[in-house]
């Protein structure tokens, strides 16, 4: 017995698709499963195998043909058997592209025309051929569509097969309500509590409970920062680790009793601080902003730095820090993260910053890959330090300005600043 | 595969879900090791309404001198089971019949789940595409010292005599039930309750109407059972300590879902002692696992767990369905009977939705004042006050379980008020009372 091939329907958007190339000619032999030719729809190219074991006794069509889906597109059987019978009736062939645009232009012509003649009573073709498999009087119906169409959904309100409530039907004429295809309610009857919800009921249906929590305040703001980060910024991020031994030492020495206890207050943060800013006046690509299509490059140095406050994430700035000292550094900066907790920070100290830094170490974490904070191109994430005194940073960076060889550079340069970190030099110790 | 549906537990929610799938063209396996009909059919719902048939008879007879009729009644506890008995086995056979028609496959065995879509007698292991868990609730036997001095409701069934008094532990619906069997057999009726009304879901309004028209049964509220000694039940109510005696101690405390630890933690199932967790579409946290009736610890109504396992095979067949729990109407068969569907006045206030009531006394009802006189029994109805739509209706008084039905059908449809007042009841019968609350509305 002879078998026809089918092209199958691929996904329900798929009306047809391009035969590639045959694998297998006219009177090879195929075994159930061996593949015979490949085919391309719009999004993705698949293959079609044959459905028996036999010879390839006709192939309907050529290489580079449109074939309709579920249409016949081989036979495999055994030679000399009949296969007129699998002929396809629809023998559509055409080269793709230029005809795909006339048949679009054939297409919006006829909607035209149908529109024109519509004038008093316009609607779309398909809620016309609803209307009258529904029994509906299409001249008693007023769209909702563009310019007063009448759609789908018009008709679907006289004519739905599940049933509303007087309630919610009130709702919607007053409100100008979309009706619901299906309700909650007897066998899908839509209830007024079917209106209220924004989300589809299927969502509704499958998630169970749930809490919602309005996005407002500080969430609201770092919202909308957020957005405009990943809308704006094309981010790649970089990890590295380096020797922290220089820092880890100073800390110790600062925090033993052999120097003054005006600098046991410095941590390693106000000193990464301290080493970025200076770092950072050597690569002022990384220090810099984006506005459509200027990128303004920064000689001083002013950082942000994210701390996490009872009411969401803020990042103060520490103006021109590169000019600071250790020691003025670190009093700002506790300054700033107090005044972000208590939530008292005047708002002009939360902006202008040209780099961003953000500190999960104390949390244990080892890399992540930061968000850039617009206008900025760059942000450093500082990771945990691990017992053999190995730091690890995250740099993400806009590839829209800085590409990944200088954004090395920068991570090379702060690896060679803190191998060079001399805390007695710094705070002039003898 | 064995059958495209493996069901375990042959109660409401197990039989009615196989009938359902059997009709929906699929092949069903039901595991029951006892009797078909649950607990419902079986020690609840139908043999408890037989007896209190029975017991209301008898008072209604003997309490007729008023309307003209005088008689002499006895009460014969044998006969009076006998009919309960014959009444279950005629149901129980005719559920048998039922899924012989439908080609149902009944294994009388016990059935555990031991995997994704396997189940496993003690020989053999089935499988199916889908799996309806309905296994049921059982008695919950509070933790009283000498607690085993009292019977359940179980027991009650097969009395031989009747006591001269009895203790009610717990005043929900089966300890209120019980209370009315016993007091129209003019026996001496204590019913002890933790919190200070009895029957919790009820509207507490109505509740105390209730409360009031079982005039003959002693109520001791915010009473807690300290211990059972033989006859005697030591109870603490305001801080101060009583001792009442009774020829039979009853506990009634509830029902709790039979969760089977060890089976459901092999397969990781999410279950808490209150039952097996479902969405609304009844399915478990285990794809192709479903879960209906008492086992869900959700409402624990026959009727609730026929719906449930409609609701199951309705998914399990790609239709879309859920559980509603807006319009679930509940009945307590005491005299008189009480009834109610949808929220209560305490809900609404706790949920702070503005509201509108009207409560209606039974003796404004023709029909009701011809056959009962001025007894004790009213109809509360309440309407969300934005939109009119029907929230919740309340009733005491006899026919209040066969009326609730219209009172539901009217909140499932989310009817309005003004809509109501223009259906059209029968005259005289004591469900106009609905409509009559409603043009009591202000």
């Amino acid at each position: 017995m002879a078998k026809e091939v089918i092209l199958p329907r691929q996904g329900n958007t798929v009306e047809s698709c391009v035969i590639l190339e045959w694998k297998k000619n006219e009177g090879d032999k195929v075994k159930k499963g061996e593949v015979l030719c490949e085919v391309e729809t719009d999004k993705t190219v698949f293959e079609i195998e044959s459905p028996a074991d036999g010879i390839l006794l006709k192939r309907f069509f050529k290489e580079n043909d449109d074939v309709p889906v579920m249409t016949t597109i081989a036979v495999i059987g055994n030679l000399g058997e009949d296969i007129s019978s699998f002929k396809p009736v629809s023998q559509i062939s055409k080269p793709k592209k230029e005809d795909n645009e006339k048949n679009l232009e054939k297409i919006q012509n006829t909607f035209l025309e149908e529109y024109k003649s519509e004038d008093k009573n316009k609607a779309s073709p398909f809620a016309k051929s609803l209307a009258i498999s529904k029994g509906v009087d299409i001249e008693t119906l007023s769209g909702s569509g563009p310019q007063g169409m009448i759609i789908e959904r018009d008709v679907l309100n006289v004519a739905s097969e599940v049933s509303i409530s007087p309630a919610a039907a009130e709702q919607i004429t007053k409100d100008k309500l979309k009706r619901p295809i299906r309700g909650s309610g007897l066998a899908g009857r839509i209830l007024l509590s079917d209106l209220k919800k924004e989300e589809s009921s299927e969502i509704r249906l499958s998630t169970g409970r749930f809490n919602d929590i309005p996005i407002k305040g500080i969430r609201k703001i770092i919202k909308e920062r957020m957005l405009l980060s990943a809308a704006t910024t094309v981010p790649c991020t970089l990890f590295y680790s380096t020797d922290a031994s220089t820092i880890i030492k100073a800390r110790n020495l600062l925090k033993s009793q052999q120097v003054s206890s005006n600098f046991s207050s410095i941590t390693i943060n106000d000193m990464l601080i301290y080493i970025i800013s200076k770092v950072l006046q050597k690569h002022p690509r990384l220090n810099s902003h984006i506005y459509n299509d200027t990128i303004r490059e920064f000689e001083n140095v002013s950082i942000g730095f994210a701390v996490d406050t009872p009411r969401g994430l803020m990042v103060p700035v520490l103006y021109n820090a590169n000019l600071m000292d250790l020691i003025t550094i670190s009093t700002n900066t506790k300054k700033l993260i107090s005044e972000c907790i208590e939530g008292n920070i005047n708002p002009d100290l939360l902006k202008g910053s040209t780099f961003t830094i953000t500190n999960l170490g104390n949390s244990g974490i080892e890399y992540f890959t930061p968000v850039i904070n617009p206008p900025e191109n760059a942000i450093l994430g500082i990771g945990t330090i691990s017992k053999d005194n190995v730091i690890k940073f995250s740099l993400t960076f806009n590839h829209i300005v800085i590409d990944g060889k200088p954004a090395a550079e920068f991570l090379k340069s702060l690896e060679d600043a803190i191998k060079d970190f001399d805390i007695t030099k710094i705070l002039n110790f003898n | 595969m064995d059958a495209d549906l493996i069901i375990i537990g042959g109660g409401p929610a197990g039989y009615f879900a196989a009938e359902t799938a059997a009709k929906e063209g699929l092949s069903v396996i039901l595991f029951e090791e006892n009797q078909l009909g649950g607990v419902c059919l079986n020690e609840g719902c139908i043999p408890t309404k037989s007896l209190l048939n029975s017991a209301k008879i008898f008072s209604v007879s003997k309490n007729s001198e008023k309307f003209g009729v005088s008689a002499n009644p006895s009460f014969n506890i044998i006969e009076a089971n006998k009919w309960k008995d014959e009444t279950v086995i005629k149901l129980r056979k005719s559920l048998e019949l039922l899924m012989k028609h439908n080609h149902i496959n009944l294994i009388k065995k016990n059935a555990k789940i031991i995997g994704p879509n396997t189940v496993k007698t003690d020989e053999e292991i089935y499988k199916a595409e889908n799996i309806l868990l309905a296994t049921g609730s059982s008695f919950v036997v509070p933790k009283i010292p000498g607690i085993e001095n009292a019977i359940t409701s179980k027991e009650v069934l097969s009395l031989q005599s009747i006591p001269s008094s009895v203790i009610i532990i717990g005043g929900g619906v089966i300890g209120i039930e019980l209370a009315s069997f016993f007091s129209c057999l003019n026996v001496e009726v204590t019913v002890v309750e933790m919190l200070p009304e009895i029957v919790p879901l009820m509207d507490a309004e109505m509740a105390s109407i209730l409360r009031r028209s079982m005039s003959s049964v002693n109520f001791l509220l915010s009473s807690k059972v300290e211990k059972i000694e033989k006859d005697t039940v030591y109870l603490v109510q305001d801080k101060k300590e009583l001792k009442i005696k009774a020829d039979l101690i009853i506990v009634a405390t509830g029902r709790r879902p039979l969760i089977d630890n060890e089976s459901f933690f092999s397969i990781g199932l999410d279950f808490s002692e209150k039952g097996v967790r479902t969405d609304e579409r009844m399915k478990t946290n285990i794809p192709g696992l479903y879960a209906a009736g008492d086992i869900t610890g959700r409402f624990m109504l026959a009727h609730a767990a026929y719906r449930m396992g409609q609701v199951a095979v309705n998914n399990i067949c790609n239709k879309k369905d859920i559980m509603r729990e807006f319009a679930l109407p509940w009945v307590i068969y005491s005299l008189p009977e009480a009834a109610g569907v949808g929220l209560t006045e305490e809900e609404l206030k706790k949920r702070e939705i503005p509201y509108k009531k009207s409560v209606v006394p039974m003796r404004a009802n023709g029909r009701f004042l011809a056959e009962h006189g001025e007894q004790p029994g009213a109809c509360k109805i309440l309407v969300y006050e934005k939109t009119g739509i029907l929230a919740g209706v309340h009733m005491v008084g006899s026919y209040a379980s066969e009326i609730i039905s219209s009172a539901t059908v009217m909140i499932e449809c989310e009817l309005r008020d003004r809509e109501i007042k223009e259906i059209i009841f029968p005259h005289p019968t004591v469900s106009e009372i609905i409509k009559d609350s409603i043009l009591g509305l202000k």
